[in-house]
């Protein structure tokens, strides 16, 4: 499992340009970082996942505004129940992962993620993409604590609440 | 308990915006498609109580092809299409629906045609060109079409 600081401070952020009709779509801004993973994970891959990145954008749009964040789009990689972490994949060569939260099918929260290359079956064995998914993981925890201590909430499709995660992030020994 | 924040602060940044511009209108719609393609699917299966096993054995498959046929990344061939409507009993080619309309065209023309010409003349043993132009002018001045709807 990948060393994380101590508490790793994060906030939930709305992608408003991303939202359509149906689900929401958040990402993860993690301590004073400027953008969220989802913008790290398309700068960090542009260079040589062009049309991949396209393609995973055309899916996020379309569930955005026409289908929702349906299960069977998405592929569950490896995670504790109820951790509701999934990835989602570029078609038709499957060359990217993108890390995601599916909050009750009514909006999303997108991490990062990379390329995992061909021949490699599990995604621990590539460190960028442990990293990611130990990432979100550890968000999911975080989030569905605050929605069990009532201190996050829905409102339609929008999560509402303390959306600023500072004291009581997840620490490694709590696991 | 803190609140830092009511709701998520609204977002924009330009990296978001070099993302979006990467979408065209052309990949979107068949993205569109596929994946709406696999959200009837998926609801047709729903609807006759079958889960992606039994399916699987309905259409002569393995239920993994059934999970890349919902993934919405599947283009789909159209025999595919036949055997999935035959089985779930869900529409998903139009193909009786109405005929691509009559399409007719009608012109009107008005004829002017300009010509010109020389007409050798021979009086008294001397030859005198002649020539004479004629207004005849060609116009075509109305193309109309008319659909007719069947």
């Amino acid at each position: 499992m990948p060393e994380f600081k101590s508490k790793v401070k994060f906030r939930i952020q709305k992608l408003d340009r991303l939202c359509g009709k149906r689900p929401t779509v958040y990402s993860v801004i993690l301590d004073d970082d400027e953008l969220t993973l989802f913008e790290r994970f398309f700068i960090e891959n542009k260079a040589g996942y062009s049309k991949e990145l396209a393609d995973l954008t055309n899916q996020i749009v379309t569930m955005a505004n026409k289908v929702g964040v349906q299960e069977y789009y998405f592929t569950r990689p490896e995670g504790k129940f109820g951790q509701d972490v999934w990835d989602l994949r570029d078609y038709p060569k499957k060359r990217l992962r993108l890390y995601c939260m599916r909050l009750s099918g009514v909006a999303i929260i997108l991490g990062g993620g990379g390329p995992k290359p061909k021949g490699i079956a599990a995604f621990q064995e590539i460190p960028k993409l442990e990293y990611e998914n130990y990432l979100i993981r550890m968000v999911s925890d975080a989030l569905t604590q605050r929605i069990r201590d009532k201190e996050i909430r829905w409102d339609g499709d929008e999560i509402i609440g303390n959306l600023v995660f500072e004291d009581d992030a997840i620490d490694e020994e709590d696991e | 308990m803190k609140q830092h924040n009511k709701n998520a602060k609204a977002y924009e940044s330009t990296v978001l915006d070099e993302l979006l511009s990467l979408v065209t209108p052309e990949e979107l719609a068949r993205t569109e498609s596929r994946m709406m393609l696999s959200a009837k699917i998926a609801d047709a299966m729903a609807a006759n109580k079958i889960g992606k096993k039994q399916f699987a054995e309905l259409v002569g498959q393995s239920p993994s092809v059934i999970t890349k046929w919902l993934s919405g990344g599947h283009n789909f061939t159209i025999d595919t299409l036949t055997d999935i409507q035959r089985v779930l009993g869900v529409r998903l080619l139009a193909l009786d629906e109405k005929p691509v309309p009559e399409i007719r065209y009608q012109v009107s023309a008005d004829l002017t045609a300009r010509i010109s010409c020389e007409i050798p003349l021979t009086i008294g043993g001397s030859s005198f060109g002649m020539s004479f132009k004629n207004m005849v002018t060609v116009q075509i001045s109305t193309f109309e079409r008319q659909i007719q709807s069947a």
